[in-house]
Order: structure tokens, then C-alpha cells, then sequence
């Protein structure tokens, strides 16, 4: 049984504008110690699924329409509120894009590392709630554990005095507190430069080896879902377009915006190659187009694409398409 | 002895010269003390006629202050700037702004740039008006062209930003740099606000427009592909100095400054799984540089030369290019 199961999961926001239809019958599973990256452009809805898992998205305006997302046993969607919250950070860590808005200023390191350690036991039913003294071991060990020397120094800090690199090393840090089998890491490295982010990617993939994690990495960069993830999900305008092992989908894609989307990105090696850009740009998900959301776009699209929306279906092992008229096919 | 220079001569000239540019800047530590911070030290660049020269390193590296001591945006601190043969280093804003219409800027943030309560007529007609006090159906017709030479339809006229795309807001901001015929542009990470997809039309774009006016740009990203993609040169800075300097296609693929080095490796590949991280550590903190070469800290080829002793930008490599390294200059890379 996977670990982490979507099924048709529909998200709406309803708004004075009108209800946005911004996920849009999302399937995806993910067994324990696998790396999913989710892939897509500004507004595809990448982060209202990131945060769909730990139900962090406001309701209202967020409403659920339809579907299940089951961790484990549990169906997340019908948790209480306090099942869900000792959920949160046991079962399922999450890390943010900007470490410096999720680390209060003017709070000591240490204070909020002792404080999240602590918070844990809270909210474990029945659970023994640790000194403080053991709770700074303990983040101490943490730190050292993301590659942080000096962990007392770093205890002993305040956010504004460390690197960007080094806040999100704490984050990450924080986010291993209450040994979660899952950590979905939303952009974990924009906000920071690229030598730093070569350091903390490599850092989450140590972390998913050596403690089993099982990882969702949603980022708009498929160098950086490349680095981290074996598998990766494709998202446009709320739907998953294709899903793949992610060499095989970057060696050929199926989905004509997959195609698209890599067709797109400058490669470094190879100069010469034309990036191409895609025409047109992404939908209204007030009125979302008919049909196959990408069709208006889609240099494929056939008449059947405008009134039929494609699901997504096994093409080849391993790999899934929601496509009428898939590339190579 | 002296000839008058010739015109052939003026053309070869780069279009903008820096020379030893340094820029310091005065920075509040606590409620009593200020220290200064050398955002950009002893800068040597040129912009030939007609290229495009990227400016790549990683945040606060002094890449945005090269951009706005060029256009003359902020004062030198020491060392001299020449704009198509004129000293501007100190020139006053009255003998600047005849040059200003020749020199634009282009931001990262097209919602930023643009004043929301300004329609993209209103945007790009402002610096005809203000310059050349154009009006009419001159203006129109004048601010018609831009929009079409920038690819948007007539009916974007009336729009305000929020009624545009990303990709669209870029093009109006476009339109505005080219309304006065300007010889500069300066793009401060032009496409990094903008979605991959859209990224590709804008560089697209950008390069056609460079071949078509002659424009010099001064191109400035974090992101190595997309210099790669449109730049002839490039130079590569490390904590407000320049560390390499040189064709961008030799540069970009045997860099041979270490920093360099590191750079290129830490950009994730496509299609190559995993990463490396090329080099530990975070960039120093401008106000107390490290001592020597500045990158010594975290180099792996640093030895006790580079504790103590500056490198100067010198020719090195192929000789089409300047690198700042004493294990270079030694031949130890």
C-alpha cells in the first residue's frame, strides 16, 4: 500500500471574482523512502496541493469539492482538527521557499527550535513532553545532523545573523524534529544562490537516503526536481499532464506541454539549442478552457480536445499521460 | 604625435569604459557607528559597441551597483566611467541628461516598474513627452509602432498592468527603454520574474532587437544558461571584483577561476540526476572581506600567497580572457 494517496482531490476558491477551479482531479500515490518532484509555471497549483497534505490551505475561501487524500490509513480530508495537528510535523514536515518569513526575528534559534521539539510532544496523545534541557540536546544533534557546524553558536543565534543557506539548513533542522516519514519542500531552494542551493539539495537527498524519507519537491526548476527526484509530476492549470520517472520524461516526453515546458529551458552545455517559448499563456481558473485545460494552447489539440477532458492513463511502464493525442503515440 | 581620431577609431572604442570603478557605501552598525562596505572594487570593463556582456554572481556581489554606476544612477567613489567618449564620472545633471536618453534600464520586476494606475500608453509615451516633448497623433502614431515593434496588439493600448501578463508588462517596459532610440540597454535580471515559458519569447525577443538597433547590452543574471544563451562576453564578479572576465562561450564552458568553477558546477543539469555541491560555505560578509584573494576562504586551490595577496585581473588563459588568481597566473589550474 503507498504511503500517500491522492484520489480525484478537487480544490475550489471561492471568491468575490467567483469560484476558481484550481486543482482539478488530482491522482497521484507515492510509496515510503520515494522522491516526487511536482513540476509547473506560476499558478499551476503546485502549492495549494504542497499544502493540501498538511490542510494548510484557509477554508474558506478554500473549498474541498471532491476526492481523498489517504496517509497511511488516514483519509487527511476528514481528520479532526486535533488528529490533524499531531499529524503535522510526525507524519508530514514541510519546508517553505523564503526560510527568513518562516523563522520569527526576534526570537534566539534555540528558543524556537525548543519550542517546535517540544511543541511535538504536545501533541502526541499520551506523549512525555521533554525538559528543555533535552529538547536543546536535541536540536543541537538536529543541527549537526544538517551539516551545521557550531550548533551551540547557531542556538545561541538570531535568524538575521545567518546566511539564507543556514536558515533553511535550520528549517529543514526543524522539520526532521518529529521524524516524519514524509517531507514536502516547497521551493526549498529560490530564495537562495546556486552554490548554496547545490549544498542544500544535496543535503535533502543524504536526508531522504539515510532516514527513509519519502520526498515532494515542488519547484518551477526541472534542474533542480532532476537533482532530487526519481519520479516527477508535470502540473498545468490545476491537472496533473503527465507523470514519469524523471530522466524518461525529460529524454521524451509525452504531453505536449511537458515537451513544451523542457523545450523551454536554456541548457548551459548546449548553447546552440534554441530555447522556444510556449504561445499564448496559462488560463483564466475562473472559467478554465473546456475540455483539456492546455488545449487552446496545444500545438496537438484536435476537436475532441475542447469538449473531452483527457485523464490520465498509463501509456508505458512507469509512466502516465493525460493526453488525447500524446507525443510519439 | 597627434592625429585627430578618426572615426573608425571612435567606433572600435567600447561604447562604455570602466576603469579601477570603486563604490563604497556607508552603512548604519547599531545606533552609533557606520562602517563602509566596498560594493564594488576597482572595476575594469568595457562594453564593446554592438555586444551583449553579461555580469553574473551570486546576491550582493555588486552586480546591480556596476548597472547603476554605469548609468550613472549612483556616484563613484574613485576610478573613472567613459559613456561613448565622455567622462560622465562626475558630469552634472545638466550634461548627463542629453545622455540619458541613451542609456535605459530595464528591471527584473516588470509589475514593479510599471505604475499601476498608468495604462501602457500612458507608460510608454511619458518619455517622449518628457524628452522630446512629443504630442498628438504624433505621439500616437509614435507609441502605436513601439507596441507593435514589442509584439503587443493595438488593444494593449488602454490597459493598465494588472490587466496583463508577466510577459506583457516585460514588453511595455521594453517599449518605454526603446522609445528614445537608446545606444545602452542595461538589463537588471530581465526575465527571472517571468515563468520558463515565457522567458524563451522574451530572450528571443531581446536578441532580435539587439541585432536590429545595434544596442549594447549590459545583461546581468543570476542565471548562467540564459547568459550563455544571449551574451558575446562575460564577466564573472565575487564579492564587488571582477574574478574572470572573457568570451562568454570559453568562460561558460572552461571557466578557470575557481569561483567560476564552483558556479558552473552548482547548476543543476537537466538531464544528469543529482548534484554536487561544488563549494562549501557562504559568500562572505562585504563588510569584513576576507583577507588576499577574496574567494581564498572556500578556494581549494588557495595556498599562503592567496591569504595575503590580492590577484589582479590579468590576461590569462587563452589570452582572450582576463582571470584574478594567483594559482592561474602560476599555472596551477
Amino acid at each position: 500500500m503507498s504511503l500517500l494517496e491522492i484520489a480525484d482531490y478537487r480544490l475550489a476558491f471561492d471568491t468575490f471574482d467567483g469560484t476558481h477551479h484550481v486543482l482539478d482531479g488530482i491522482d497521484l500515490a507515492l510509496d515510503a523512502g520515494e522522491t516526487l518532484g511536482i513540476v509547473g509555471e506560476t499558478g499551476c497549483g503546485k502549492s495549494v496541493l504542497a499544502k493540501s497534505l498538511l490542510r494548510l490551505n484557509e477554508c474558506p475561501p478554500a473549498r474541498v469539492v471532491s476526492g481523498a487524500i489517504r496517509f497511511k490509513d488516514q483519509d487527511l480530508l476528514t481528520l479532526d482538527a486535533r488528529a490533524m495537528r499531531s499529524l503535522r510535523g510526525r507524519a508530514i514536515a514541510m519546508v517553505f521557499q523564503d526560510p527568513a518569513s518562516f523563522l520569527n526575528p526576534v526570537l534566539g534559534i534555540g528558543a524556537q527550535m525548543t519550542d517546535a521539539i517540544c511543541g511535538q510532544d504536545g501533541a502526541q496523545p499520551g506523549g512525555r513532553r521533554r525538559s528543555r534541557r533535552e529538547a536543546a540536546r536535541m536540536a543541537a544533534e538536529l543541527l549537526a545532523s544538517v551539516g551545521l557546524p557550531e550548533p551551540e553558536r547557531i542556538l545561541a543565534s538570531y535568524p538575521h545573523q545567518l546566511s539564507g543557506g543556514m536558515r533553511q539548513r535550520v528549517l529543514i533542522a526543524m522539520a526532521l524534529a518529529g521524524k516524519p516519514a514524509l517531507l514536502v519542500a516547497d521551493e526549498p531552494t529560490t530564495a537562495l544562490d546556486v552554490t548554496v542551493q547545490a549544498q542544500v539539495l544535496a543535503l535533502i537527498s543524504d536526508l531522504v537516503r539515510s532516514r527513509g524519507l519519502a520526498l515532494i519537491l515542488i519547484s518551477h526548476d526541472l534542474g533542480v526536481i532532476s537533482a532530487a527526484c526519481a519520479r516527477v509530476a508535470v502540473m498545468y492549470a490545476g491537472t496533473i499532464v503527465e507523470e514519469a520517472p524523471t530522466q524518461a520524461l525529460l529524454a521524451a516526453p509525452y504531453h505536449p506541454y511537458a515537451r513544451g515546458l523542457i523545450g523551454a529551458v536554456p541548457d548551459l552545455d548546449r548553447p546552440g539549442s534554441r530555447p522556444r517559448g510556449i504561445p499564448g499563456s496559462i488560463p483564466s481558473l475562473l472559467f478554465p478552457p473546456s475540455g483539456c485545460r492546455f488545449h487552446p494552447r496545444c500545438p496537438r489539440a484536435s476537436g475532441r480536445c475542447g469538449v473531452e477532458k483527457p485523464l490520465l492513463r498509463g501509456i508505458a511502464p512507469g509512466r502516465r499521460v493525460a493526453c488525447h493525442h500524446p507525443e510519439g503515440a | 604625435m597627434s592625429t585627430p581620431r578618426s572615426e573608425a577609431v571612435a567606433a572600435m572604442a567600447p561604447l562604455v569604459e570602466m576603469r579601477a570603478v570603486t563604490k563604497r557605501f556607508r552603512v548604519r552598525r547599531g545606533a552609533f557607528h557606520t562602517t563602509e562596505i566596498a560594493a564594488v572594487s576597482e572595476v575594469d570593463l568595457g562594453l564593446p559597441r554592438g555586444t551583449a556582456v553579461g555580469l553574473v554572481g551570486e546576491s550582493g556581489c555588486g552586480k546591480s551597483t556596476v548597472a547603476r554606476l554605469i548609468l550613472r544612477l549612483l556616484d563613484p567613489t574613485a576610478g573613472s566611467i567613459r559613456f561613448d567618449g565622455t567622462d560622465i564620472t562626475t558630469l552634472a545633471e545638466a550634461g548627463l541628461r542629453p545622455l540619458r536618453r541613451r542609456m535605459q534600464l530595464i528591471h527584473q520586476n516588470p509589475s514593479a516598474a510599471l505604475n499601476p494606475r498608468m495604462t501602457a500608453f500612458a507608460s510608454i509615451a511619458e518619455p517622449l513627452v518628457v524628452q522630446e516633448g512629443a504630442r498628438g497623433g504624433v505621439l500616437v502614431e509614435r507609441v502605436a509602432a513601439l507596441m507593435a515593434e514589442v509584439g503587443l496588439p493595438g488593444e494593449f493600448l488602454h490597459r493598465y498592468p494588472h490587466e496583463m501578463s508577466g510577459g506583457q508588462r516585460q514588453r511595455v517596459c521594453i517599449a518605454r527603454a526603446l522609445a528614445l532610440g537608446p545606444s545602452l540597454v542595461v538589463l537588471d535580471e530581465p526575465t527571472s520574474a517571468l515563468d520558463v515559458s515565457v522567458q524563451a519569447q522574451i530572450l528571443e525577443f531581446l536578441q532580435s532587437l539587439r541585432s536590429g538597433h545595434g544596442l549594447t547590452y549590459l545583461f546581468i543574471s543570476h542565471n548562467l544558461a540564459v547568459v550563455r544563451q544571449v551574451c558575446d562576453r562575460v564577466a564573472v564578479m565575487y564579492l564587488g571584483r571582477i574574478v574572470e572576465e572573457g568570451p562568454a562561450d570559453a568562460v561558460l564552458s572552461a571557466p578557470l577561476h575557481p569561483y567560476a568553477q564552483a558556479l558552473l558546477a552548482a547548476v543543476p543539469r537537466l538531464r544528469q540526476g543529482g548534484v554536487l555541491p561544488s563549494v562549501a560555505g557562504d559568500p562572505p560578509n562585504p563588510a569584513s572581506p576576507p583577507s588576499g584573494c577574496a574567494f581564498h576562504p572556500r578556494c581549494r586551490f588557495a595556498e599562503a600567497r592567496c591569504r595575503t595577496e590580492r590577484p589582479d585581473l590579468v590576461a590569462g588563459g587563452d589570452g582572450e580572457r582576463r582571470v584574478a588568481c594567483h594559482a592561474v597566473a602560476e599555472g596551477r589550474i
